[in-house]
């Protein structure tokens, strides 16, 4: 089936929102350049145009092709990916033209899954594919996995000095598999239960694959010390489980599983209880695990409500800044209301996700939306969480903004197929 | 399964809120408190990067600045080596010491005499600039001061009499204030303790120059007519302890003047015993029962007030901290110990600020001026903050007349006793010397001289001290001349 | 005072950052305010259009569903005495996981769960699944549910 095209309308919200990340980098680069007694350089004016490239071709194709798509996405994930190479422009001066690269690579990629992409139908057909090549994809960094940040953990792939996560496509293969499965066994998974005396429990047998796959993916993870990455799956297989069946029993049962193996990492696995020791009182710790901790939340304190502005604080004391602790040197130099602009980029972000996954009305494309969608949000939360010590710390990345190249390229590919799904038929009125 | 994809909705979304209060939480609630803790490195980098104000004397003279390296970094330099302990250091990991450390928040730009200009200053990203601090000290003083002391432990104050401005200090053994971090465990073990500030910090035994309180005392309670003469030759027995009369050998007999320029503690041990008593009964001859030894209350009481007038036993109000001394220990008062403490021993201590303040109030007319080193800051925009007005005065210690008398008596020690290699021609210089006995017997006594110049109209009060030298005459009193001749030379207010 | 220096100008751009980020997020509200009124005008029709349906409660039975309540159909609705059905039925002759009611490809179907006493469609009993129109009335223990647009 291919996607209905529509008459095509001029895009004009998506046109007008555009034009301000594409600003908001010119604005951010000039600044930097200025702080730094320097005159916006030829290199600056690149990025600048290679943003701006990128988004009008990436408008023109959907203006075109797929004209009924939601008009907010991409003008909210080209702000997060103006921001980051700001943001990776200040920080690592030497990494901006990479990011760009990435974000320009990024754009291309969407471009690609929305040119390529036979139907939404046929990612569901090969929904078994999917799943088996994600975890072909793991089960690759076990044999041939490096680990060129020294974290200890060993979970790149490299060819010839570029590297990538393989978790990261993981996490939308999954997410597709998921919402195939779910689609086929909405019913029996929503309606059936096994009765044990009294109490009523939920199917298992109709369960086990999903169980299995999570288990193997989870299992994966764990084996190579991603738990980020295993939270982030753990969290989407439950929200896509509820997306689908409305029983709470499921949601009650997955947190009473997790409390019960968080526990057993907790003992089991020193890191993990390092994570929580130092979660508990990072202070205790402040030259050695805690460091990086008090250093973001000292950062966050030092911009207050408006921030040092860009070059003239002090990150550089926050291990990976222009990754995940990102949000730290945005806090320290934008202030609280550039951070709270930053949560309400991503509150949009997720807002317009779930309003796909509502208004679509094929249930497959509606549980893949809502599963892009948590991918984003659960990753954004969990990484905010860390840094905000509400929640311990976990390695993942902040989506979008991070610097690095397979997280744009995967967050990219998921912002396409998210394009693709709002392309969808839907119900109610034409509104973008 | 719209239901279940807004319940989805509310949780995530409610996981932003929780994401934005924590925002507010760490940014805002708790910023005090995470900045001020010691993981946060951004006080010690913004303190490097400070354009920390410089220290300059009345004339401008920089005696502390800040010298840029070619690395970008910056460090403190002294130029003049002269004022280690009044200027101080400014050490980061040691802190900071003297006028650096009292006027600390101006020189690294955290005050500002024009606080608009320090937030455009900060609006406009401009690196922070202190502002510059002007003494009230004369270099050229200072230099004669420092030179006077050589390398004999000891202090040297010298202060304007009238307005309290003090124009040279000095202490030595002293120490190279720039290199504090470099030698910091040496200066602190170094048994001479070259750290101290002598000059306010050193409590001494003043010896007889503390016979100016006690005169002061007997002449503005009208207890004695300055030029009744009287036979003073032989000693006297109190409780136990001998006074005798040996100073004046070649006058036998003298008026309370002479008695106090020839320094003779036979007077002034009566005169301390009999402050209480309506008239003071100095001469040779009398007859037992003394009147002190049944009740010494009166006039110890008169006595302690006023030491406390000339403020020994209090903390001298001052830009750095000056120790308070003490008349007399913990113990109650006794004849004997209130006969010593009149003519300087005893239990007395005083700092050599204090002696110079006595110098300094009788110069002045019997008020006490108070005493000040910091006159003006300047921001770097060059607004200026007057810091303090001169003239002000820690009340009055004796009468106008008193004070006249005493600088009679102060005039005659220079030109025709003890005081007498103080004597400036063409000049009339008042002063009194002091040798005080202190630590156990027969240790070289302290070498004390206080003073001022010229007597009409003074200029300058000083005091000098020159630790376990011997006799006040021969060291501290010569020493003090050089100085009150640079000082007369050069300063003119 | 102020002349355009680099200095004021950086000032103006730290504005100007943090500005377009809330310009974007107001254009945003902005576009989702007009789109609500738009939809509060055109809820009429939509309602009208809407393809849900409902069932009238025309015999409550022995449960404490009020008897001419109208309760909507959801596209999987549960039904049974447990508390984590859509629709919860408090007999003790009714199983706790008793029937369903699912739309599917714009057409609704009864199925039984597996009750003791069976689910009726018209007083008839169902034999695994049995498409409901408006108008059929649903019998699950003593009570009666109609089926209505």
């Amino acid at each position: 089936m291919t996607m209905r095209v529509r008459a095509a309308r001029p895009r004009w919200l998506e046109l007008m929102l555009l034009a301000i990340p594409v600003l908001l980098l010119a604005v951010g680069l000039t600044q930097i350049a200025l702080a730094r007694g320097e005159a916006p350089g030829t290199q600056d004016e690149v990025l600048v145009a290679v943003l701006g490239a990128g988004l009008l071709v990436v408008h023109f194709w959907l203006t075109v092709r797929h004209p009924q798509a939601d008009e907010v996405l991409l003008p909210t994930a080209a702000m997060l990916a103006a921001l980051s190479m700001v943001m990776v422009a200040r920080l690592e001066p030497g990494l901006a033209s990479r990011q760009a690269i990435w974000v320009g690579l990024g754009a291309a990629a969407l471009l690609a899954t929305l040119v390529i992409l036979p139907g939404i139908d046929w990612l569901r057909r090969y929904r078994y594919t999917w799943a088996a090549l994600g975890l072909l994809l793991v089960l690759s960094t076990f044999v041939f996995g490096v680990d060129p940040n020294g974290s200890g953990a060993r979970l790149w792939l490299g060819f010839g000095g570029v590297y990538f996560q393989p978790s990261e496509v993981l996490k939308v293969l999954l997410v597709v598999f998921f919402a195939a499965y779910l689609d086929d066994y909405r019913e029996l998974l929503t309606l059936s239960s096994v009765r044990i005396g009294p109490v009523s429990l939920p199917p298992l047998p109709y369960l086990a694959p999903l169980l299995l796959m999570l288990a193997l993916a989870l299992g994966l993870v764990v084996l190579q010390r991603d738990l980020g990455a295993a939270l982030l799956l753990f969290g989407l297989f439950l929200a896509m489980l509820f997306v689908a069946t409305g029983r709470i029993t499921y949601v009650v049962a997955s947190l009473a599983l997790f409390v019960l193996g968080a526990d057993l990492l907790y003992r089991l696995f020193s890191v993990v209880t390092v994570r929580v020791e130092t979660w508990l009182d990072p202070w205790a710790t402040a030259s050695t695990t805690g460091y990086q901790l008090v250093q973001g939340l000292t950062a966050l304190a030092a911009g207050g409500l408006v921030g040092s502005g860009l070059t003239f604080g002090y990150p550089g004391y926050i291990p990976a800044v222009h990754t995940d602790f990102m949000i730290a040197a945005i806090g320290e130099e934008l202030g609280l209301v550039g951070t709270l602009g930053v949560v309400g980029l991503y509150v949009v972000l997720v807002h317009r996700g779930l309003r796909v996954a509502m208004l679509t009305v094929d249930p497959f494309a509606s549980l893949l939306a809502a599963g892009l969608t948590s991918v984003i949000g659960i990753q954004a939360l969990v990484i905010l969480g860390g840094t905000l010590k509400l929640i311990p710390l976990t390695g993942v990345t902040l989506p979008l903004l991070s610097y690095g190249g397979s997280s744009v390229l995967a967050n990219f590919v998921l912002l396409g197929l998210l394009l693709a799904v709002s392309a969808e038929p839907r119900r109610g009125h034409d509104a973008p | 399964m719209r239901r279940n994809l807004e319940m989805l909705q509310l949780v995530l979304l409610g996981g932003f809120v929780g994401v934005a209060l924590a925002l507010g939480y760490w940014q805002f609630f708790r910023q005090d408190d995470l900045l001020s803790r010691a993981t946060n490195p951004r006080v010690a980098e913004e303190a490097r990067r400070v354009v920390r104000g410089r220290i300059l004397d009345r004339d401008g003279r920089v005696l502390a600045e800040n010298v840029s390296e070619p690395d970008g970094g910056s460090h403190r330099t002294y130029p003049t080596g002269l004022l280690a302990h009044l200027v101080g250091y400014h050490s980061e990991r040691f802190g900071n010491f003297g006028i650096e450390d009292r006027f600390d928040d101006y020189l690294r730009g955290d005050r500002s005499a024009d606080p608009f200009e320090r937030l455009t200053s900060a609006l406009l990203h401009r690196p922070t600039v202190g502002s510059d601090l002007v003494l009230t000290v004369d270099v050229r003083i200072q230099q004669a001061a420092v030179e006077a002391l050589g390398s004999n432990p000891g202090a040297v104050v010298v202060l304007d009499p009238k307005t309290g401005a003090v124009l040279a200090m000095a202490s030595a053994p002293t120490f190279d204030p720039a290199l504090v971090d470099a030698r910091w465990q040496a200066l602190v073990d170094d048994p001479g303790r070259p750290l101290v500030d002598r000059a306010i910090q050193s409590i001494y035994t003043p010896g007889s120059v503390f016979k100016a309180v006690t005169a002061a005392a007997a002449l503005d309670l009208n207890l004695v007519d300055p030029r009744e003469r009287f036979r003073c030759v032989d000693p006297i027995q109190i409780d136990g302890l001998t006074v005798d009369c040996r100073n004046h050998a070649h006058l036998p007999v003298v008026d309370f003047r002479e008695a106090f320029a020839w320094s003779c503690n036979r007077t002034f041990a009566l005169t301390g015993l009999e402050l209480g008593t309506p008239r003071l009964v100095l001469a040779d001859g009398f007859k037992p029962p003394f009147p002190w030894q049944q009740d010494t209350s009166g006039s110890s009481r008169r006595l302690e007030e006023y030491a406390q007038r000339f403020w020994i036993g209090r903390s001298v109000p001052f830009e750095l901290p000056v120790e308070a001394g003490q008349l007399k220990g913990g113990t109650a008062w006794y004849p004997s110990l209130l006969a010593q403490t009149a003519f300087g021993q005893g239990e007395l201590e005083a700092t050599p600020m204090q002696m110079a303040l006595v110098a300094a109030t009788i110069a002045n007319g019997g008020s006490v001026p108070a005493p000040y080193v910091a006159s003006e800051v300047r921001s770097p925009g060059g607004a200026t903050t007057t810091l303090k007005s001169p003239g002000g005065n820690l009340g009055r210690a004796i009468s106008a007349s008193a004070a006249g008398t005493l600088n009679e008596m102060m005039i005659l020690s220079v030109d025709t006793a003890y005081a007498h290699p103080a004597a400036i021609p063409g000049i009339r210089v008042g002063g009194k010397t002091g040798t005080a006995e202190a630590g156990e017997t027969g240790s070289t006594p302290h070498s004390w001289f206080i003073g001022y110049a010229p007597a009409d109209d003074p200029r300058v009060a000083v005091a000098v001290i020159l630790e376990r030298k011997g006799s006040g005459t021969d060291f501290a009193t010569p020493a003090a001349h050089t100085v009150i001749q640079r000082a007369l030379d050069v300063y003119h207010r | 005072m102020f002349e355009l220096t680099a200095e004021a100008l950086i000032l103006l751009l730290r504005l100007a950052l943090v500005g377009l980020i809330y310009l974007f997020l107001g254009m945003i509200a902005l576009a989702a305010a007009r789109e609500l009124r738009l939809l509060a005008r055109q809820a009429p029709q939509a309602g009208a259009a809407r393809r849900g349906a409902h069932l009238i409660v025309v015999d409550p039975g022995a449960t404490r569903l009020a008897s001419g309540a109208v309760l909507a159909l959801r596209p999987i609705t549960r039904l049974g005495r447990a508390a984590d059905n859509t629709i919860v039925l408090d007999d003790t002759f009714i199983s706790a996981e008793h029937a369903a009611i699912v739309q599917r490809d714009g057409a609704w179907w009864v199925s039984d769960r597996g009750s003791t006493n069976g689910t009726l469609v018209n007083e008839r009993p169902v034999q695994g699944e049995a498409e409901v129109q408006p108008g059929d009335v649903v019998g699950i223990g003593d009570v009666r549910l109609k089926v209505a647009p």
